[in-house]
């Protein structure tokens, strides 16, 4: 029932990213809740449920924006930075949940942008390059401030503690 | 070795793999498997997207009607509840006058037919779920006879091309995306450009020479030397146009003429 439960809230955070959101997108830009449940799935759960969540949100997002795989490349890569390094990084609790997506989503974008520039051959400004970053860094962290409420009752079912010494028993 | 640090180097290992492995895909996305693939997930995802879509905008076309709905029920009186229900009929006949007005615009435009091309009316299921990209899904597939790289327009102009075909849908990259360049020509006076989508709803001009007298406002168009977009269809205006002395180029800004959160139907410009 709490799988299910959380298979609703993931299905409604897909139809809020997808159909809603990018009607409220400000100059194009909108939050990455993708990228925000990512990290809390890396967060609390450790790198292999963070690589397969990402896995599959990557290919999900790929396939409704562009044919290229920077998504799927970039959820699961960062799935494994955010578990490895959310200790040394950010620290514990929701704040500290918050602090490694205010860290980690300039890099995810610049990760993107890279990948973009240097192997696909587009064209960003550095003006709109800027603006995106700051600006979903601003409303990634807003983001996980709103849902991290309403998934942690699924994700941290015992606390915050064992969560973490899973992810520290399993390196 | 101990066996943690062996997963360890072995979960680098097998990302970096997964890695290359991802990057070198596009390069065969024909390929029966991936398509198949890419097929099955957007059919699945597609019938949920269409539902909350559809639902999204029923209960926004009667939001006001609602709204009045609930202020009558606060009110104890039966002639000021008669008075709010006249009012949430008025709300609802304005919103439907809106979409009217809407329908008939895209009917008008659809009907004037000024690019001289079959035209294929089509709705905008969902957007593009990236800041990186900038696309739209629309309720038009293979089924409907929609191919890729066929020219997308609004009754205000260009919005994009389609770049990947789904069974009951289909993805458009948009003017802004910075993927998608595009054979321009400023209307005044007719110097060519190739206008290129830099994400953030802005589009730029390259290869405009600096000699060219271009201003604040002129409309940028296509310039028809292209296999997907037909000539003249309004790509956006100038909105900035800075020219050096040393420089070869201008460097122009366009504002586009369409704003993708607005758009509710699209025209797909199918063959004469």
């Amino acid at each position: 029932m709490q799988n299910f439960k959380l298979f609703l809230w993931l299905l409604f955070f897909f139809l809020l990213q997808s159909v809603i959101l990018p009607r409220w997108a400000v100059l194009g830009v909108k939050p990455d809740l993708f990228f925000v449940i990512l990290v809390m799935v890396a967060f609390t759960q450790g790198i292999l449920p963070g690589i397969i969540f990402g896995m599959f949100a990557g290919l999900l997002q790929d396939f409704l924006s562009s044919g290229l795989f920077v998504h799927t490349i970039g959820l699961v890569v960062w799935a494994c930075v955010a578990s490895t390094t959310h200790q040394s990084l950010a620290g514990e609790g929701v704040f500290g949940l918050l602090k490694l997506v205010a860290l980690l989503t300039p890099l995810y974008n610049i990760f993107g942008f890279l990948l973009l520039i240097l192997i696909y051959h587009y064209s960003f400004t550095a003006g709109s390059m800027f603006f995106i970053v700051v600006l979903s860094t601003i409303f990634n962290v807003l983001a996980a401030g709103l849902i991290f409420p309403i998934l942690s009752p699924y994700l941290l079912p015992d606390g915050f503690r064992v969560a973490k010494k899973d992810v520290i028993t399993y390196f | 070795m101990e066996s943690s640090a062996f997963k360890k180097y072995l979960t680098y290992v097998l990302i970096i793999v997964f890695c290359i492995v991802f990057i070198n895909l596009p390069r065969i996305r024909d390929n029966f498997l991936i398509s198949g693939f890419r097929s099955a997930l957007i059919s699945v995802v597609y019938p949920v997207q269409y539902v909350a879509q559809a639902t999204l905008a029923a209960t926004f076309g009667r939001a006001a009607n609602l709204a009045q709905l609930f202020g009558a029920a606060s009110e104890n009186s039966k002639l000021k509840q008669t008075v709010s229900e006249l009012k949430a009929r008025s709300a609802a006949y304005d919103s439907l006058a809106a979409e009217n007005t809407e329908l008939r615009q895209a009917l008008g435009f659809y009907s004037r037919n000024q690019y001289g091309y079959r035209l294929q009316s089509c709705r905008i299921v969902a957007g593009g779920a990236s800041n990186l990209f900038s696309a739209l899904l629309i309720d038009r597939g293979a089924r409907s006879g929609l191919v890729r790289d066929l020219a997308v327009v609004s009754e205000n102009g260009l919005v994009g091309k389609i770049d990947e075909v789904f069974p009951y849908t289909a993805r458009v990259q948009l003017v802004t995306d910075p993927g998608l360049l595009i054979s321009a020509q400023v209307g005044r006076t007719r110097d060519f450009g190739v206008a290129a989508g830099c994400a953030q709803n802005r589009i730029r001009l390259l290869y405009v020479p600096s000699a060219a007298d271009v201003r604040v406002g002129d409309s940028v168009v296509t310039s028809g030397r292209s296999d997907i977009f037909p000539a003249g269809i309004l790509i956006g205006k100038v909105g900035k146009a800075d020219k050096n002395n040393y420089d070869l180029f201008q460097t122009i800004s366009i504002n586009p003429a369409v704003d993708p959160a607005k758009l509710d139907i699209v025209f797909v410009v199918r063959s004469n």
